[in-house]
């Protein structure tokens, strides 16, 4: 059964999701034929910048619309007919939504290469430069974090990030559409998942940053050099970000830290997000 | 094969149903009525299992609703529920996908019968055409237990006929129909018992025969003549 839940949301929201997936590359693969020939590139490259935000927040909005129709909408009296357990809904639309979303951002990054690709044909020295420094950074993260070694796997790295970043954004739209739509915030409408969101944002935001500084785990990044992004040293360090803020201003060494609490608190909460999001759908959802 | 004891539900402060009790066996059609606001649809909804956070008892088929429940459970609720981009060869078989009683073929058959077009987009579709798509697919399933929430509220009077004989079709020792609706002169005929409701109370539940019987008048004026008085 999960698997025919899987199949028909992937229906139930593939058409417009293609739809809009289908626009994006066509409108892409316009403006990036306009940078290549060089006509007018600067308002292409413009263009295509904002055609790549909006296919973005059309894809998450579809997904938001989505699940609030069908777990506490009209067409919820279909979804919650179908003879399986609230978790089954749930993560059936947490797997799909996760993957168009996934394939949203994947398709504006490879569109975002495209084009720098195209600039680059086109003479571009600006970019060419762009490209240049990015790659030196980019390199010297990776020696002063000591992952060199993983270079070959850096690519399914980053996607696994960003895969990991559409879970987290899900599960934060579904928490506040759910808590938002409950008999608690019934009377609001739609301002109740907007009220929800707003709170839950700001408390996670809040919990995140006290990690980060309360969490005696880091990573202290020595450098020198700085213009040529030459580092130098990579330390895990266990102290807490609060005590190397107050080194710092009284001290400064050159050195910098990257708080890890808030990379173990993360998943912390978005399992908290999960389980009160089913809890809720469990308990006091329903049609309206 | 429903078994409810002490049922109450809220919205907020105000009281929807309020500690019901009563059992509903098999082989039974029942008719649910009662002005707006009796708690008709909140009762309809909590045994389909689409609404929760209730307090009491309520076993169907001997299990809580839930699972298990929903898969012996037809609903049909009050308003337009289907995805309206969709027609009835895609919704039936998402239909299909979800539901193992589910008969494809008779949801055709059943919507050729209203002269339906099973390619139309149901968005394209009237409210009554709406209301029949939604009567074929709640009907199409073998299931012990239908639940329909006035399904002629939006139907002509010439299809209301063709509904009666659809749902008398569809009549089984094995199965129980509940029915709610305002328009109790059109459709009492075909109810082996009716239960009134008021205020998320039952203040009547009788066998339709024994109600012309004892009363010597029928359903629809019973009808009129309790909610008359409870109205004034």
């Amino acid at each position: 059964m999960f698997g025919n839940l899987i199949k028909n949301e992937l229906i139930l929201t593939g058409g417009p999701i293609g739809t809009t997936f289908a626009v994006y590359l066509i409108m892409s693969a316009v403006f990036l034929l306009a940078i290549l020939a060089g006509v007018v590139p600067v308002l292409a490259g413009v263009l295509l910048f904002l055609a790549s935000l909006g296919q973005s927040f059309v894809v998450l909005g579809l997904i938001v619309v989505n699940y609030y129709r069908s777990m506490s909408g009209r067409t919820a009296y279909l979804t919650h007919t179908v003879p399986v357990p609230p978790t089954h809904h749930y993560f059936s639309k947490m797997i799909v939504s996760t993957l168009y979303m996934f394939l949203s951002q994947c398709t504006m990054l490879g569109v975002f290469w495209l084009a720098n690709q195209a600039f680059m044909r086109n003479g571009g020295d600006i970019q060419a430069e762009l490209t240049r420094i990015f790659s030196l950074l980019f390199e010297s993260a990776i020696d002063s974090m000591g992952i060199s070694g993983l270079r070959p796997l850096l690519p399914i790295l980053g996607l696994l990030l960003i895969l990991l970043s559409c879970v987290f954004s899900c599960a934060t739209y579904f928490f506040a559409i759910t808590l938002g739509t409950s008999k608690f915030f019934r009377k609001m409408g739609v301002v109740g998942p907007i009220i929800v969101y707003f709170i839950q944002s700001s408390i996670m935001q809040v919990l995140v940053m006290l990690a980060m500084f309360t969490i005696p785990l880091g990573l202290l990044i020595s450098l020198n050099n700085l213009g040529g992004a030459d580092s130098v040293s990579a330390e895990w360090v266990n102290k807490s970000y609060a005590w190397w803020f107050f080194d710092q201003m009284q001290n400064n060494t050159g050195s910098t830290y990257i708080g890890a609490g808030a990379y173990i608190v993360q998943p912390i909460l978005l399992a908290v997000l999960v389980v009160w999001s089913i809890r809720v759908v469990k308990k006091h959802s329903g049609v309206r | 094969m429903i078994q409810i004891e002490n049922l109450s539900k809220n919205y907020g402060s105000k009281v929807v149903l309020d500690d019901i009790s009563a059992t509903f066996r098999s082989g039974k059609i029942i008719g649910l009525l009662g002005p707006n606001g009796a708690g008709k649809t909140t009762f309809l909804k909590i045994l389909a299992g689409v609404a929760g956070d209730y307090k009491g008892v309520v076993r169907v088929g001997g299990f809580e609703v839930g699972p298990k429940t929903k898969e012996i459970t037809s609903y049909s609720p009050d308003c337009e529920y289907l995805p309206g981009w969709m027609s009835l060869n895609q919704i039936a078989k998402v239909y299909s996908d979800y539901f193992s009683d589910f008969n494809s073929e008779r949801a055709f058959m059943l919507a050729e019968r209203f002269k339906l077009d099973p390619k139309q987009k149901i968005k394209n579709m009237s409210k009554g055409m709406q209301e029949k798509i939604q009567l074929a697919l709640t009907l199409s399933r073998k299931a012990q237990i239908y639940l329909l929430d006035e399904p002629i509220g939006g139907v002509d009077p010439a299809s209301r006929a063709a509904i009666m004989d659809l749902i008398i079709g569809e009549y089984r020792e094995d199965a129980v129909m509940i029915i709610a609706t305002h328009l109790v002169s059109d459709i009492e005929n075909i109810f082996d018992q009716v239960m009134f409701m008021d205020n998320g109370k039952i203040s009547l539940f009788e066998d339709v025969e024994k109600i012309r019987m004892d009363k010597n008048m029928s359903v629809d004026a019973l009808f009129k003549e309790v909610f008359a008085c409870s109205a004034t």
